[in-house]
């Protein structure tokens, strides 16, 4: 979605044409050219456009671009009116629901149109959530706080920790559930962050979004909201997940393990799949199935939300070049995951590199650009040669899921642990079997 | 048939599919099914806009709670018709389409279009909205000596196809969905009986010298804008046959005058908005007792009956001076949407079961006075509150005058209410695509290319073709023109054979039932190739295409069966020598009189193997003998 720019955008003849008739945007004009006469009110320019063309609201609706060069009269007819916004009042919600918060970080849940110029505006506060999706009513009393308002693609790891310092700051307020709106191309690097973070979390915490903007009716955010309200609400699971539409169609939503999801379409709304598990849990109209057992958490909620950034994630390909590897080193990385080929091989070629790289106190840790199916360094001489250099081999781990963990683990513990930490099962990273048709 | 006070105007929108290539924002076609479906399920839910309010007819489509179930050839339809993907760049092809359309009547084409979405939630359209642009303003179109100014030429997607529609689901097909269509506005004219058909039919006409649109069943839709006073216009939509129209609008003039005749007669009797009041009671009891068996089922159902006074309206609910204009009819209509089966109105009583006590008693319980009446509601109690509310809401209308409407044209002239009319300008841009800008040189390549008038191309038919009258009329307004013309260019067989095939022939199969969409345009070449070599007789091409429509025989087989059947011309003699030697005795007598007899015969054996002209050129040369 590109926002309308909140400036005119208007540049040189196109300007000067509008500010020597005295129109603003929003103001009823009326424009002719050679051949015709136009009727309409004047739209803000689009940020990429060409600022020549002067664009209008025609009264049928249609917006169209007129040439400035073709323009030989312009005129104001009415001056425009503001729109006058009435928010909604909160509906009344039973006390004796539970407490669940939703934050919301930039990924839209839910918005307006403003129709006169076309700008589609998020809704966040709770009561336009009541509004826009009455269900949710029937189930919670939500309270709603905008953490951040950016496009989950310029996310950075310390935005993980604002979210997970938020996430406890909730947890201390009493809410029995926090549910997080996330843009989805990176919703699921902060799943498996958060999961690190907030490692046996005493309550469920469910980030959710749109693949299908929120501006269509055919949206797929409010029955993804709705259900992750459902089951944060039920308090049956805690921990962190990851809740979106398991088809194509609004039948269910799958609730899946926050650091073995992975989004595999650009653009569907089951963009996102549980890789070698099936989701946690699917919630089909109001009922939560659960897929299975899942075990109960005795141990401390001891957060631990620092992330160090100098990782890489190095996906191996014929023709990989070992001075990356060297530039990386050289760039003070703490850190490697490789995504290399089948069972995890590289080309021997960069073998040398690698070795400098962990004798230089480098952890390297080896997943598959497969996605599916362990790693396993032993069935091979490229493999063997990996973990003679001392490459760690990391099972079934995603590429995504161990960047993310290298990252945690060397954010919040010494450098001589971060071996053991990445090889322990911390927050169902890796899976105990491999699952028969999965 | 005009109402002196009130001039009628009529405006005129015709939607015309596109025959380009693709579909308008992505290359499926849509024509080409091949049975491989899938199916998925949706909720649309309205959108509201920064006023906090929803769009009337949206709303109106909600209150419904559908679910939409649609259906997809995974031919016919990708992931953007399944709203799972970013629109693709626009049709070029049927961008060009429209801009020659519109130079075809002088309209001005628009610096630079902005593809725009239009909020549509009956669920004919997946994303809950359709892609529209507007391509050019102005320009006229002349029918014999009127002119009609244009108003706006439009691009737009085509909607999903319904296949089934129940109170609380509807199912719909994605093949049609987003198939390009023109939409061509024109401006209000005066009425004229058998006018709007000849400005309807001139416009198909100019769209078809295009070469470049649709033919066939729902390809062309003419939506009818009808007002008697220039302020409440109603909108017919969906006219498919052109002989309807005159019938329709005048329904119209005659429904829309009965409800101004309703607002006078309401003020001469003191009602105004101010003071209207339809007030609601529960009247089950009253009818403990009834002998009305409708009603009598719906209280055994534990359903109820509720009344809604008419403050004022006796004898206009029921008021009809011409056929299907009552007032009532249009209240049933309307709680039809909501799942009830219609109404009981207080001018059609006593009937039905229903008896004078039990009006007096509804009467006494509403407190209605002589000139009130009341209408009747009864079913299922889950929907009747929204039932209410909308009769409530249409009686107040009737203070106002015409509402406006979006309405549906029925098989017999009427026309029906289907929804309220959507609210204004509820388009907001499509930002998934960048703007276009209609460049000079784009301009000028389409006006070089023009096509000749529809006069100019029926006359190059007879006068350079040597088409008939009837024939060159029909090729042109077939959906194988196109193909026609290319076939006259490479195939040497006289075009009036060609065009009687193309037209006549396919007529005639698929008024037998025979799916004659099946065949392609490559096998229909196909096949007159293999009838210029002589492979295939003139005669079999019926069988031929129908037994490719039937039997889904392939059109390669079918005619290499016929090379290994064909007969030489040694079989040919041997067959009609021993035809002319057992008809010996009828040669001797009648001599060359016996010709047809003969013929006769021969074809009995050879009709669909030889040309006829073959069989009877061979008889002839026999006969000398």
């Amino acid at each position: 979605m590109i926002k309308l720019s909140k400036l005119s955008g208007y540049k040189d003849k196109s300007l000067k044409l509008l500010s020597n008739a005295g129109i603003k945007i929003g103001d009823f004009i009326k424009i002719n050219t050679k051949t015709t006469e136009y009727l309409g009110n004047l739209l803000p320019r689009y940020e990429y456009s060409n600022e020549n063309y002067i664009v209008i609201k025609l009264t049928n609706g249609y917006n169209i671009g007129i040439d400035s060069k073709r323009i030989t009269n312009i005129g104001k007819i009415k001056s425009g009116e503001e729109p006058k916004f009435k928010p909604p009042s909160k509906p009344n919600v039973k006390d004796s629901l539970p407490k669940i918060a939703i934050l919301g970080t930039g990924g839209t849940i839910a918005s307006r149109i403003d129709y006169k110029t076309g700008a589609v505006n998020p809704a966040f506060s709770a009561e336009e959530l009541y509004s826009i999706i009455p269900e949710l009513a029937s189930y919670a009393n939500i309270n709603t706080q905008l953490i951040s308002n950016i496009a989950s693609e310029q996310m950075n790891p310390e935005d993980w920790k604002n979210i997970a310092n938020k996430v406890i700051e909730k947890i201390k307020e009493g809410n029995e559930g926090v549910i997080i709106g996330h843009g989805t191309d990176t919703m699921a690097y902060t799943s498996a962050a958060l999961s690190f973070a907030l490692a046996n979390c005493p309550i469920p915490v469910i980030l959710t979004g749109a693949q299908r903007s929120t501006d269509r009716p055919s949206s797929d955010a409010s029955l993804n909201m709705i259900s992750s309200v459902i089951v944060a609400s039920q308090k049956i699971i805690n921990g962190i997940y990851l809740a979106m539409h398991s088809s194509i169609g609004d039948n269910e939503i799958s609730i899946h393990s926050g650091t073995r999801v992975r989004k595999n379409h650009t653009s569907k709304r089951d963009a996102f799949e549980s890789i070698g598990i099936d989701p946690i849990a699917i919630v089909n109209q109001d009922k939560v199935i659960i897929g299975s057992e899942i075990a109960k958490n005795n141990t401390k909620f001891e957060p631990k939300i620092n992330f160090d950034e100098n990782i890489a994630l190095l996906k191996f390909h014929p023709g990989f070049k070992s001075e990356i590897i060297n530039a990386i080193i050289d760039s003070g990385s703490k850190g490697i995951i490789l995504e290399g080929t089948g069972l995890g091989h590289i080309n021997s070629r960069c073998n040398k590199s690698i070795k400098k790289a962990i004798d230089n106190g480098m952890f390297v840790g080896m997943t598959s650009q497969c996605l599916r199916g362990r790693v396993k360094m032993t069935v091979y001489s490229a493999g063997r040669n990996l973990l003679e250099i001392g490459v760690t081999p990391l099972e079934d781990m995603l590429p995504e899921t161990a960047l993310v963990k290298l990252m945690w683990a060397y954010g919040n513990y010494p450098n001589n642990e971060v071996k053991n930490i990445m090889l322990k099962n911390i927050a169902g990273e890796y899976t105990e079997r491999s699952i028969l048709g999965r | 048939m005009e109402n002196d006070k009130n001039e009628l105007k009529v405006g005129l929108e015709i939607h015309q599919q596109l025959s380009s290539s693709t579909k308008l924002f992505c290359k499926c076609n849509g024509f080409h099914e091949q049975g491989n479906e899938i199916y998925f399920k949706r909720i649309l839910r309205p959108t509201q806009s920064e006023l906090g309010e929803t769009d009337p007819a949206a709303l109106f489509e909600s209150k419904k709670s559908k679910l939409m179930n649609y259906k997809a050839d995974i031919n016919t339809s990708c992931l953007v018709e399944a709203d799972e993907e970013p629109p693709r760049e626009i049709s070029e092809e049927a961008l060009d389409i429209a801009l020659t359309i519109s130079y075809l009547l002088k309209s001005e084409p628009v610096d630079e279009i902005h593809i725009m979405r239009k909020l549509v939630i009956d669920g004919s359209n997946t994303t809950g909205f359709q892609r529209t642009v507007i391509i050019a303003t102005g320009g006229e179109l002349q029918v014999n000596n009127l002119r009609i100014p244009v108003l706006s030429i439009s691009l737009e997607e085509d909607a999903a196809r319904i296949i089934s529609k129940n109170i609380d689901q509807s199912t719909y097909s994605l093949d049609r969905l987003s198939i390009p269509l023109i939409e061509i506005t024109l401006a209000p004219v005066k009425f004229k009986k058998g006018e709007t058909e000849k400005i309807a039919l001139t416009l198909g006409r100019l769209m078809r010298t295009t070469g470049r649109v649709a033919r066939g069943i729902g390809t062309i839709r003419q939506d009818v804008n009808v007002s008697i006073d220039g302020d409440n216009i109603i909108e017919v939509k969906g006219v498919q046959q052109l002989d309807m129209l005159t019938n329709i609008i005048e329904f119209e003039n005659q429904r829309q005058t009965n409800l101004l005749k309703i607002k006078k007669i309401l003020s001469e009797r003191g009602i105004k908005e101010n003071n209207f009041k339809a007030e609601t009671a529960d009247i089950s009891d009253i009818f403990n007792n009834t002998d009305c068996k409708l009603i009598k089922k719906v209280l055994i159902n534990n359903g109820k009956v509720m009344v809604i006074k008419a403050p004022k309206f006796r004898e206009l609910i029921g008021k009809e001076e011409y056929e299907g204009t009552r007032l009532g009819r249009d209240i049933s209509t309307l709680v039809k949407f909501f799942g009830y089966g219609g109404i009981f109105h207080s001018d059609e009583l006593p009937d039905y079961g229903i008896t004078k006590d039990e009006m007096n008693k509804i009467s006494t319980r509403i407190k209605n006075e002589s000139n009130d009446g009341f209408i009747i509601l009864t079913g299922d109690k889950d929907n009747i509150d929204i039932a209410i509310k909308s009769v409530q809401n249409r009686l107040r209308q009737c203070i106002i005058g015409i509402p406006a409407e979006t309405r549906t044209p029925t098989k017999d002239g009427k026309t029906n209410y289907m929804r309220p009319r959507p609210g204004s300008a509820r388009m907001y841009p499509e930002t998934d695509i960048i703007p276009i800008k209609i460049t000079d040189d784009r301009k000028l390549k389409i006006k070089k290319i023009l096509p000749q008038t529809y006069e100019e191309q029926i006359n190059n038919y007879k006068n350079n073709i040597g088409l008939n009258d009837k024939l060159s009329i029909q090729i042109f307004d077939s959906k194988y023109k196109a193909l026609f013309e290319k076939l006259i260019k490479n195939i040497n067989l006289p075009a009036n054979f060609i065009a009687a095939q193309l037209t006549e022939t396919l007529i005639n199969l698929s008024r037998n039932n025979i799916n004659i969409n099946k065949i392609t345009n490559n096998e229909l070449e196909k096949i007159f190739k293999e009838i210029e070599k002589g492979i295939i007789a003139k005669e079999s091409f019926e069988k031929i295409i129908k037994d490719i429509c039937e039997n889904d025989n392939d059109v390669n087989d079918i005619i290499n069966e016929m090379k290994s059947n064909k007969l030489n011309e040694k079989d040919i003699e041997k067959i009609i020598s021993e035809i002319i030697n057992a008809k010996k005795e009828i040669i001797n007598e009648k001599g060359e009189n016996s010709f047809s007899i003969l013929m006769g015969e021969a074809m009995k054996q050879l009709r669909g193997k030889v040309d006829g002209k073959i069989v009877s050129d061979k008889i002839k040369e026999l006969l000398k003998d």
